[in-house]
């Protein structure tokens, strides 16, 4: 599958200034494909993630108006998790002024670092 | 020691065009450290990593804190050069005026600046009028003589003499005025020294600073510098912007950077130029300050009882504390804007800054004057300066997240620091904090919409957390607050008991409390925050009271879009796995139909 990706890149975020956790997390989407080509791309991530060490924790139209198709996954052993939605487009409910653009959007979720006192992820 | 013949000959069109020579080298000033900030450093961050890349960065750093501080002297020196020139311009004509007479008068101005007049006409009778020389205060004896008032050769040659005198009174007194201005401006420029090497210090900032309020003395009102708008109207404030000349403009930012940073309405990128002038300047201040204090340390315990400080100590003690906190604050904030982002992150724009009580900021990712969509975040109990780190760490993460649902669209996601938020949770139990963030609030928003590029579609949304749920609601229910979303989350009670309250439309409220949250319980039974509603009470589908009650955002009565939530506790809607921080994301994206409910 030969789309473009959103430019972005691994952020630290922090569990409050109180406090020396922080995770990684990495939002991106991969867009400018057809609707019929992403739904082959669902498919394939759907199969292809138990096989790379990833464990399928949910997979189906989301609990939303627009019910997109969501595969929610934890790897069986770094325990990252992630959030891979199907979106079509522009959806009825949404705002006059949404994106119409179809994408897979991937969330990529690492478990809490400890960072050492007085140190700075990023 | 002014010379006549220097002032009669100065050429002022030299020194305007000296003065518009340091306001073109501000200009380009300004294009430079925008480029070594987010044209290069940015990029290089992208890719290196280690050392040298570090050192590379520190560099870079400082050469763009060497642009701003030639940016603000250039406009210091402009300023003063201006000032000189509307200084000395009337007084030239002064002189050149009475040259002129003197030339007309048929009299002679001496080297000494004395005035001399020629031999007068003989009148009637025959008698030889002597030429003479008058000196500027010499006195003139009146004589008795029996001719017609004002024809008599004396009163003749007096009133020559008058004349010349008056002549040389005026140049006089032009050469000693322009003898004045030229020490006063000569002290000025002195004062912009340059520096050893190319390490700007907080001294230097704090010279900067110094030098900034010599100039408003002097020059505020002598460059016919309209006086600054109340800020009591967004829009008022940008139209007055607008429709200064460039050299205005740059005048007020150099003059005034904490006003002008301050002032709702005007765009985000002069904004952002004037507060980081005001950071730097804080940081400064906040440092000399607490030099001074801590010379001043008084004895810790009284005589020979060692049991408790005495009240002086403590009281010092408070002092250096609360220096040393916002001293911590500020280097937060530069931080955060010097940490070009690697990571896809937008530039920074700081919208707002001071130093004032615990210290305020408005951090912006990404333009919002060309965004189309803007998500505001305001913080709860505990929220200030020092510990701002992780709020803009949480904004980094929304707009990531916002970019990868429209990445065809701008947006910008904005930290609100700008009031002051209760610091523990009993505080947290009144109304008064919000009640007195809100005007600020309401205009901050309206400051937005007023600098929002007209063609491009704006949507915003507000986004508060605990108490700053609570100082949104205020915000909202007295007037119509510019956003098109508000989110909730946590919420302990927004003032009014349902959602339509708000004024953007119930089904634009969003909530999110999770199951384990104590806030949004605490806050409806043992708050003033929530608003009452006729409703009937249900935990879990079943009614257990009905009446009018305080309710909050999370209960079903308020009537709001209630979120799905996948963490647990007060502060973890942004926390790790978060599907809080998506849903948040597809609301500021204005993609509701994707948005998990509960």
């Amino acid at each position: 599958m030969h789309g473009k990706v959103t430019d972005s890149g691994p952020l630290p975020v922090s569990y409050g200034s109180q406090s020396n956790k922080y995770y990684m997390r990495h939002d991106w989407a991969i867009y400018g494909l057809p609707n019929d080509v992403l739904e082959t791309g669902m498919k394939n991530l759907h199969e292809a993630l138990p096989q790379n060490g990833w464990k399928i924790t949910s997979y189906g139209p989301a609990h939303s108006e627009a019910r997109q198709l969501t595969i929610k996954a934890e790897h069986a052993q770094d325990h990252y998790t992630v959030l891979i939605e199907w979106i079509k487009g522009k959806s009825p409910g949404d705002a006059p002024t949404a994106t119409d653009q179809p994408e897979i959007g991937v969330l990529l979720t690492s478990p809490a670092y400890e960072e050492p006192a007085g140190s700075d992820p990023t | 020691m002014v010379t006549r013949q220097q002032l009669a000959d100065l050429d002022l069109t030299k020194v305007s065009a000296a003065a518009d020579g340091w306001g073109d080298l501000m200009a380009r000033m300004d294009a430079a450290r925008s480029k070594s900030t987010n044209g290069i450093a940015k990029p290089l961050d992208m890719d290196q990593k280690g050392e040298a890349a570090n050192a590379m960065h520190d560099r870079l750093s400082q050469l763009s804190q060497n642009y701003q501080y030639v940016y603000q002297e250039s406009g210091y020196l402009r300023t003063v050069l201006a000032a000189l020139v509307d200084e000395l311009r009337p007084v030239q004509k002064q002189l050149h005026d009475a040259i002129e007479e003197a030339q007309r008068d048929g009299f002679t101005v001496e080297a000494d600046g004395s005035v001399s007049y020629p031999a007068g006409p003989a009148p009637v009778p025959l008698l030889p009028q002597p030429a003479g020389s008058a000196k500027p205060g010499e006195p003139v004896t009146p004589v008795q003589v029996p001719y017609a008032r004002g024809q008599s050769p004396l009163e003749l040659q007096n009133s020559q003499h008058d004349t010349a005198e008056a002549i040389a009174n005026r140049i006089a007194k032009a050469v000693s005025q322009a003898t004045e201005i030229d020490e006063r401006y000569a002290k000025m420029l002195a004062k912009v020294k340059s520096q050893q090497d190319w390490r700007i210090t907080d001294k230097t900032w704090a010279a900067v600073a110094a030098e900034g309020k010599d100039t408003q003395d002097l020059v505020g009102n002598d460059l016919h510098l309209d006086r600054l708008p109340d800020n009591s109207d967004p829009k008022k404030n940008a139209a007055w912007w607008k429709h200064l000349t460039k050299e205005q403009q740059e005048e007020y930012l150099a003059l005034y950077p904490d006003r002008i940073g301050a002032i709702d309405g005007l765009p985000a990128t002069v904004r952002d130029e004037a507060n980081r002038v005001v950071l730097r300047e804080s940081r400064a201040s906040l440092e000399a300050q607490l030099d001074e204090l801590k010379q001043k340390e008084p004895a810790k315990y009284p005589e020979g009882r060692p049991e408790a400080p005495t009240p002086e100590y403590q009281d010092w003690e408070n002092k250096v504390q609360s220096l040393e906190d916002r001293i911590k604050g500020t280097d937060v904030v530069q931080n955060a804007l010097d940490s070009v982002g690697g990571n896809g992150l937008p530039e920074k724009y700081l919208l707002g800054f001071d130093t004032r009580g615990n210290g305020h900021a408005i951090v912006a990712n990404g333009n919002p004057d060309t965004a189309q969509n803007t998500a505001v975040y305001v913080p709860g109990t505990g929220a200030k300066l020092s510990g701002l780190g992780s709020d803009l760490n949480r904004m980094d993460a929304l707009w990531q997240s916002a970019h990868r649902l429209a990445s065809d669209q701008q947006t910008s996601t904005i930290t609100y620091l700008g009031y002051d938020a209760p610091q523990d949770l009993g505080a947290a139990t009144l109304r008064k904090y919000a009640d007195q963030g809100a005007p600020a609030l309401s205009s901050f928003m309206g400051g937005l919409a007023a600098a929002h590029d007209g063609d491009t579609a704006a949507h915003t949304t507000m986004i508060g957390h605990s108490y700053g749920s609570t100082l949104v609601g205020v915000a909202a229910s007295h007037g119509h607050i510019a956003t098109n979303d508000i989110v909730v989350a946590g919420s302990p009670g927004v003032e009014v008991g349902n959602a339509k309250d708000l004024h953007v439309g119930a089904n634009h409220v969003w909530s999110e409390a999770a199951s384990d949250d104590p806030v949004p319980e605490m806050g409806k039974y043992l708050s003033q925050l929530p608003g009452n509603a006729w409703a009937v009470d249900r935990f879990h589908g079943i009614p257990y009271n009905v009446g009018y009650n305080p309710q909050v955002p999370s209960d079903e009565a308020f009537g709001a879009n209630r979120m799905h939530v996948d963490t647990s506790g007060h502060s973890a809607y942004w926390d790790s796995d978060s599907e809080s921080l998506l849903n948040q994301a597809r609301v500021v994206t204005g993609k509701y139909g994707e948005v998990t409910l509960d």
